[in-house]
């Protein structure tokens, strides 16, 4: 019995990461399908990827994306960790619930919200408008993924810190960072790749010039340019694992060096 | 710790008014960059399906203008973006016939300085001076199409030739178990009212509840409501027939020889797409040489080759096969049976009708 | 050099005012007057005449079809999140107790790989899969299994299943992340003192991972509720969803009172659903634990 219960739940869970990369295995084999058309494969070709290179509007959209996702992970994690650090431990207990508006209600409900709400006030869109409510998703995330880690810190360092004289500025820095390090990196990602790939509050809040990638893709993913955006794809999750596989390699090469 | 004293009220409020304007002056930060990088640029929204920068770069280079072209799906974003920045962001926009005819009324166009385009006399008479603007004085049209009914043949089956008529999608004789509709729900209603009543004009209640059972029997029947993907679902035999705009259809009936593309009797609609300038655009003469460049013979034969659209202008290095060649020039005949989407039946009707059948 | 001693003095003395400030005023400005405004707007007639009417809001309560729409999205967002933590728990728990800790960080990192692809091309891809000549289907015939490609996009069950490949590692991450905190000791101790895995799991793993499915429920239900995407694609269009109907009304048809309007009416829903949960959640477990004290008495 033990060994037939053991053997399927591992099944199990492999069937299931299988079935969450189905689309993510077609994306890729297709984007060097010279057939553009049905999931015929007729022969390998490179003619796509040749195609999103020569193309400048993708990486302009790109280019894009990848300035108010950084202008938003910087914002949040900077109003966020403030928040948490400086402000006093009863305010933020209290204020906390605060922040979960933004998870409390569908994107869409935000996206329309943010639009009569820039339309009434005469602001006009742009790429100012987009990192407003990108940031302010990401403080959604950020805040209760901080406070988390934050209250579960060891208090006596930081009283050990004033007690040896250190102002509240230095304790942050030389502290409190440091150990937040893991969250803040987490949540710094997570906001990251939902700025990136985020399409509601893009289409309600973009201005004219401001093309994202999302929205690039919106428009163009019928007109047969498919196979260039899997291109696109496939490069992208290509230099993110990479990313992460040399962070995590220098990572544990700094926890193995000797001290 | 130090002991803190409270910080008053005042202070309090003056730490907030200033942070609070932080935010506001973070926001119109916006609009200082824009105006920095503004100069010599123009906003163009079009149709992600007719146009794309590809073939830009020799205009961006010769006058060195920038074009951000964003892109739009279907009028309804074209008029959202539109009215909610008070037209201020576009240069030119690239709206179809019908909503032409709100944007004129609206005011939300200006006039086209007629001398400063080029194009006019290669462009087909039968496309100039319709409902929406008689003389051409705000728009230039640049591509059409005819929106008739796309036939699998092969999913079609040993069946009679179907007959040309809308009732294939209607009737619930002839109708096949599976067909595509059209998902923009005025269209919807206008193609229900043309088939049920024979003209376009605004409705009467008992009318629109005719309009309702004939949508609702028709539901039965269908597979997908789209209207970007209908081409798509025909040549895949998901449906055995579809309505479809002639231009879409034109890229999947060169691959495959079993669809047709079928002109009902009681006549087809037609989709003219125009260029048009907002009404708070200052960069007219850069709009112009655009538009100058945009119809360059070449450059619409480029975009046409590459989006398969029927272009306005008369181009003849096109090459398109039998079945298409009465497709591909307006006549006068073609255009004498042809009816418009017109915008004739009010906001409510469309939302009372549209819940009605999609709950 | 006074004034630079001024200054930071300011900011150190009243630290946790002026650090606090911004983050709140962000939420006021971005999320709630934004909110306050749709309220308002939905008790107006409309663009041009401004007047305080309940106009809107009796359409909505008064009229079948938006409950319907109300409904079927609920009923969605329930079925989906239902599926969501069947799937999810099992491989939660595998990942963050069973797994040893290199094949730990593997798996996570796997998990979290597909959210750097682009939504819209996951939907599509979906599509290529599904569709009548699509992958699945190809395969099939071509290996002789079916003779006629089989019908599984454009229906309610293609939605389903699209809805739950999105939404499981939503439900996935916070089990494990509250599923890892269990100490390993404490299910050790449990089956030492005679519990069996079941009595284990009931008495002490579920009641620990509470709050990890309560997180998770929240996850999933409240963007499943407003999602109108993937039934817009892979359902083929055929119902509204609230999503698709609060979209049409800012986009499409323009009336962005009675939007306003509908947008209220649905979130007071979701406030209900969640109040609901949040009570199914804490009444049993009040209840089991009455009984076993009762239990103890005896």
């Amino acid at each position: 019995m033990k060994s037939l219960s053991s053997y399927m739940i591992p099944i199990a869970v492999g069937a299931l990461y299988l079935f969450l990369y189905i689309p993510i295995f077609v994306l890729i084999v297709f984007s060097f399908n010279a057939n553009a058309f049905t999931c015929a494969w007729t022969s390998f070709t490179t003619d796509w990827y040749a195609d999103l290179f020569a193309s400048t509007e993708v990486w302009h959209a790109l280019k894009n994306s990848l300035i108010i996702a950084f202008s938003s992970v910087c914002l949040s994690l900077t109003i966020g960790s403030s928040l948490i650090f400086f402000g006093s431990r009863d305010t933020v207990k209290r204020l906390l619930p605060f922040f979960y508006g933004s998870l409390a209600m569908p994107e869409i409900v935000l996206a329309a919200g943010l639009l009569s709400f820039f339309s009434f006030f005469i602001v006009p869109l742009g790429a100012m408008t987009l990192i407003a409510g990108h940031t302010l998703l990401g403080l959604g995330y950020v805040i209760p993924i901080l406070y988390d880690r934050f209250s579960e810190l060891d208090e006596s360092l930081i009283e050990a810190s004033y007690d040896l004289g250190a102002t509240q500025k230095q304790t942050f820095f030389s502290i409190v960072l440091p150990l937040l390090m893991p969250a803040l990196m987490a949540s710094g990602i997570l906001v990251f790749i939902i700025s990136l790939d985020d399409f509601l509050i893009s289409f309600f809040c973009a201005g004219a010039s401001v093309q994202t990638l999302p929205l690039y893709i919106f428009a163009v993913i019928r007109t047969g340019a498919s196979p260039m955006i899997n291109a696109l794809s496939t490069i992208m999750l290509m230099v993110s694992s990479l990313c992460v596989l040399l962070f995590s390699f220098v990572h544990v090469r700094k926890l193995r060096t000797p001290e | 710790m130090k002991h803190v004293k409270p910080m008053s009220i005042v202070v309090k409020f003056f730490v907030v008014v200033m942070i609070g304007g932080l935010i506001i002056a973070f926001l119109s930060l916006g609009r200082l960059t824009d105006l920095v990088n503004e100069k010599r640029s123009i906003n163009v929204l079009v149709w992600g399906q007719l146009l794309d920068k590809e073939f830009l770069s020799e205009f961006e280079q010769e006058t060195g203008i920038r074009v951000n072209m964003s892109y739009m799906e279907n009028n309804e974003e074209l008029f959202a973006k539109i009215h909610s920045t008070e037209a201020h962001d576009y240069d030119l926009i690239m709206p179809s016939d019908w909503a032409v005819d709100l944007l004129i009324k609206d005011g939300l166009v200006k006039k086209l300085n007629r001398n400063k385009i080029t194009v006019w006399d290669n462009l087909y008479p039968t496309l100039c001076h319709h409902y929406f603007d008689p003389g051409n004085t705000y728009t230039v049209p640049f591509c059409w199409s005819l929106v008739g009914l796309g036939i699998n043949r092969l999913s079609w089956g040993s069946k009679a030739t179907p007959k040309k008529t809308w009732g294939l999608i209607f009737d619930e004789r002839i109708m096949p178990k599976r067909i595509g509709m059209i998902e923009n729900p005025r269209a919807l209603i206008v193609l229900a009212a043309f088939y049920l009543f024979g003209e376009i004009r605004p409705l009467q209640d008992d009318e629109v509840d005719k309009i309702k059972k004939l949508l609702m029997r028709q539901r039965s029947h269908v597979e997908i409501y789209t209207d970007s993907r209908s081409e798509y679902v025909i040549a895949s035999g998901a449906v055995s027939v579809g309505v479809v705009l002639s231009g879409d259809l034109l890229k999947i009936m060169r691959r495959f020889d079993t669809i047709d593309f079928v002109i009902p009797e009681e006549g087809a609609f037609a989709v003219i797409d125009s260029f048009a300038i907002p009404i708070t655009s200052e960069k007219d003469d850069f709009v112009y040489s655009f538009l100058n460049y945009l119809f360059r013979p070449d450059i619409v034969e480029k975009y046409a080759d590459k989006f398969d659209f029927f272009p306005a202008i008369k181009l003849d290095t096109i090459e398109y096969d039998d079945r298409f060649a009465r497709l591909t020039e307006p006549t006068q005949d073609l255009f004498d049976n042809i009816h418009f989407f017109e915008d004739v039946i009010s906001k409510e009707v469309v939302n009372d009708i549209l819940i009605t059948l999609k709950t | 050099m006074k004034i630079k001693e001024i200054v930071t003095d300011f900011f150190a003395e009243n630290a946790p005012f002026i650090f606090v400030v911004p983050a709140v005023l962000w939420q006021l400005f971005f999320l709630y007057v934004p909110l306050c405004l749709v309220v308002y707007m939905s008790f107006q007639y409309g663009a041009e005449i401004t007047g305080f009417t309940f106009d809107h809001y009796k359409l909505i309560l008064s009229s079948s079809p938006y409950f319907y729409i109300i409904g079927r999205s609920v009923v969605i967002a329930a079925c989906v999140t239902c599926l969501c933590l069947m799937c999810a728990y099992p491989v939660a728990y595998y990942l963050a107790l069973k797994v040893g800790r290199r094949w730990k960080n593997v798996l996570l990192f796997l998990l979290t790989l597909p959210f750097w692809t682009n939504f819209l091309i996951q939907i599509y891809s979906w599509v290529f899969v599904l569709d009548q000549n699509g992958l699945i289907n190809m395969m099939l015939l071509k290996l002789g299994i079916i003779q006629e490609p089989l019908h599984m996009i454009n229906n309610t069950g293609a939605i389903f299943f699209v809805m739950l490949y999105y939404y499981l590692p939503f439900m996935i991450m916070p089990l494990y992340s509250i599923l890892e905190k269990i100490q390993h000791d404490l299910l050790e101790a449990s089956m030492d003192l005679g519990a069996t895995h079941w009595q284990t799991f009931r008495r002490i793993t579920l009641p620990l991972s509470m709050s990890g499915i309560k997180t998770g429920v929240f996850l999933v239900f409240v963007p499943a509720f407003g999602e109108f995407v993937i039934p817009s694609i892979i359902g083929g269009a055929h119902h509204l969803f609230v999503g698709s109907l609060i979209s049409h009304y800012f986009l499409v048809a323009r009336d962005s009172q009675l939007g306003a309007a509908f947008t209220i009416v649905s979130g007071f829903v979701l406030l209900v659903c969640a109040l609901l949960f949040n009570w199914l959640c804490t009444v049993p477990l009040q209840k089991v634990q009455k009984a076993e004290q009762k239990e103890l008495a005896s």
